[in-house]
């Protein structure tokens, strides 16, 4: 029996390494009770995981159309061969293979935290409203659907004990009980998931186009313009799969899928910014005073009115946790040099 | 703006008609078993499956798109000549990994400056720990990890090497073993705590 005790250990540690990357319920209940019995050796546990997670390899993406070159190449070579009947041999005993690894368990599987965010063209706020959606069109025998109009957000616990958080303008779809081999629901808008680990049923949230498909933890995705569709991955490794491709994302990146064209891109994110509306923080980068206007309503669910704005630009920056609108407003109209009155569900800007 | 309704689609979805979906072959080793005796379904699932971690691997390994290209063609057009020879396994990545790793050294040996190990290689299996904030259960704080980071820069090529093979692959000390052609497991994991003694005292 191999001691634990510092860090290393830990990491050393094959079943734990196991444990952390690619969990499944008996792993769960080993170092469970393992913790149990041995606490004073959590601290260090947690430590370990957190670096094991934090464990970050450049691993880019093949350049698109590597793929489908070398399999065309390969075939390609293929024919060839096969009309020179005498290949030649030179490397037959290099390719030598030793069968000696028996015992070997599954391949990499690993838990992803992933973040999607479909459809932000530029700033998160959306002006996609989706209260033109006919009633009959939604209900479905033995699903729920859940939707939110500007100015609200839900929290709720799936029957799996799956935690969502859901923004504004934004609806989900999803059977009132999953079944036994996936979990799979829609979503227009805007969540957050921290998804029950269940490696039996895979988590899957399909969107327009894409579907992305995670064993566990958290994510939050986000389709508020038609067409658009960003998936940003924070650690782990998810596929995100559309009609012409299967693309595992690594952490850091995101893949910017546009659905009308059917190409995709993949770069780099900022998690606080795609997370904001989570933690209740508005922010604008460089927006314009549409995209300030469209956004405040979007948030607050109300109205806004502008007046002698002909000629106005802006370019604005600013974040704002858990402000009310008169508190962002104040402060802006400092910065902007505006006037402003709020009526109820109205708020009028005056330059 | 009329609201669009959200038509699933499944993708990965097993198609009953297609052959070509993962569902043909119960597990990985009766898809490796029939590309063995020709079949070309095999070969396909293999490939779509391994291409994208394979890349990654080389890539990781020498960071140039088209050395990596060149050394995954040569070496599938090689497994598909060779089919009929190959041996059983049961670990399919593990088998494309050496046989990856091996045309690379052996590429990169023609290189002016020979680099015939990847000890000569001091940008090999580049990586970093992430200041994520969104980890579950964070304790670490920034500082630290910026500590960590510098610590991780100080790292060998090899001991890079172990914990891609390690944390990213899930590989175990037996395939690393033969993998890093070290003598005993019980060499290969001393490499492996030797990295983790490091990284740790400089938290």
């Amino acid at each position: 029996m191999k001691t634990l005790n510092n860090i290393e250990d830990f990491l050393c540690h094959p079943e734990f390494v196991r444990w952390v990357k690619q969990p499944d319920k008996e792993l769960d209940s080993y170092w469970e009770q393992w913790i149990k019995a041995n606490p004073e050796l959590f601290p260090t546990m947690r430590l370990a995981r957190e670096m094991l997670l934090r464990t970050s390899f450049n691993t880019p993406l093949s350049p698109v159309g590597f793929k489908q070159q070398v399999l065309q190449e390969v075939l390609r070579q293929r024919e060839k061969k096969a009309k020179q009947p005498v290949a030649d041999k030179k490397e037959k005993k290099k390719f030598g293979y030793r069968n000696f690894w028996n015992g070997l368990g599954q391949m990499n599987r690993v838990a992803a935290i992933l973040l999607f965010s479909l459809g932000m063209g530029g700033l998160f706020s959306p002006i996609n409203k989706m209260n033109s959606l006919v009633e009959e069109e939604i209900e479905e025998a033995a699903t729920v659907l859940k939707r939110t109009g500007a100015g609200e957000k839900l929290q709720l616990t799936l029957g799996d004990g799956t935690k969502v958080w859901l923004n504004s303008s934004s609806q989900l779809e999803f059977p009132k009980k999953f079944s036994n081999n996936e979990r799979s629901l829609h979503l227009i808008g805007e969540a957050y998931f921290e998804v029950k680990r269940d490696s039996l049923r895979p988590f899957k949230v399909n969107t327009d186009g894409l579907m992305t498909t995670v064993l566990g933890t958290s994510f939050n995705i986000n389709t508020k313009v038609l067409g658009k569709i960003k998936v940003s991955l924070v650690s782990g490794k998810v596929e995100v799969s559309s009609s012409e491709t299967n693309t595992p994302l690594l952490p850091g990146e995101m893949l910017d899928y546009d659905g009308l064209k059917e190409t995709h891109t993949i770069g780099a994110f900022d998690v606080a910014k795609v997370l904001a509306w989570k933690e209740g923080v508005l922010r604008f980068q460089k927006s314009t005073l549409p995209q300030v206007k469209a956004a405040l309503e979007e948030w607050f669910g109300v109205k806004i009115k502008l007046q002698n704005a002909n000629g106005v630009t802006w370019e604005f920056s600013g974040t704002y946790p858990q402000q009310t609108l008169e508190e962002v407003l104040e402060s802006m109209s400092y910065i902007k040099g505006f006037d402003y009155r709020i009526n109820g569900k109205e708020a009028i800007i005056k330059f | 703006m009329p609201a669009k309704r959200i038509s699933p689609v499944y993708l990965t979805k097993e198609e009953p008609n297609s052959s070509l979906t993962c569902s043909s072959f119960s597990s990985e080793i009766a898809a490796w078993d029939a590309f063995r005796q020709g079949n070309e379904s095999a070969f396909i699932f293999i490939y779509e499956k391994y291409f994208e971690v394979m890349y990654a691997y080389g890539f990781s390994i020498v960071a140039d798109p088209y050395l990596v290209k060149d050394a995954l063609q040569d070496l599938f057009v090689e497994l598909r000549e060779r089919r009929g020879n190959l041996g059983q396994t049961d670990a399919i990545k593990f088998y494309l990994f050496k046989c990856l790793k091996r045309r690379l050294i052996r590429e990169l040996a023609k290189w002016p400056g020979k680099r015939e190990s990847l000890e000569d290689l001091p940008l090999s299996f580049q990586f970093t720990l992430s200041y994520e904030a969104q980890l579950i259960d964070r304790q670490l704080s920034e500082e630290k990890i910026a500590k960590l980071n510098i610590a991780v820069s100080g790292l060998s090529p090899r001991q890079r090497e172990i914990i891609y093979y390690s944390f990213y692959e899930g590989f175990t000390y037996r395939q690393i073993q033969d993998m890093m052609g070290l003598e005993s497991q019980q060499a290969t994991r001393n490499l492996m705590y030797k990295a983790m003694q490091y990284l740790r005292k400089c938290i």
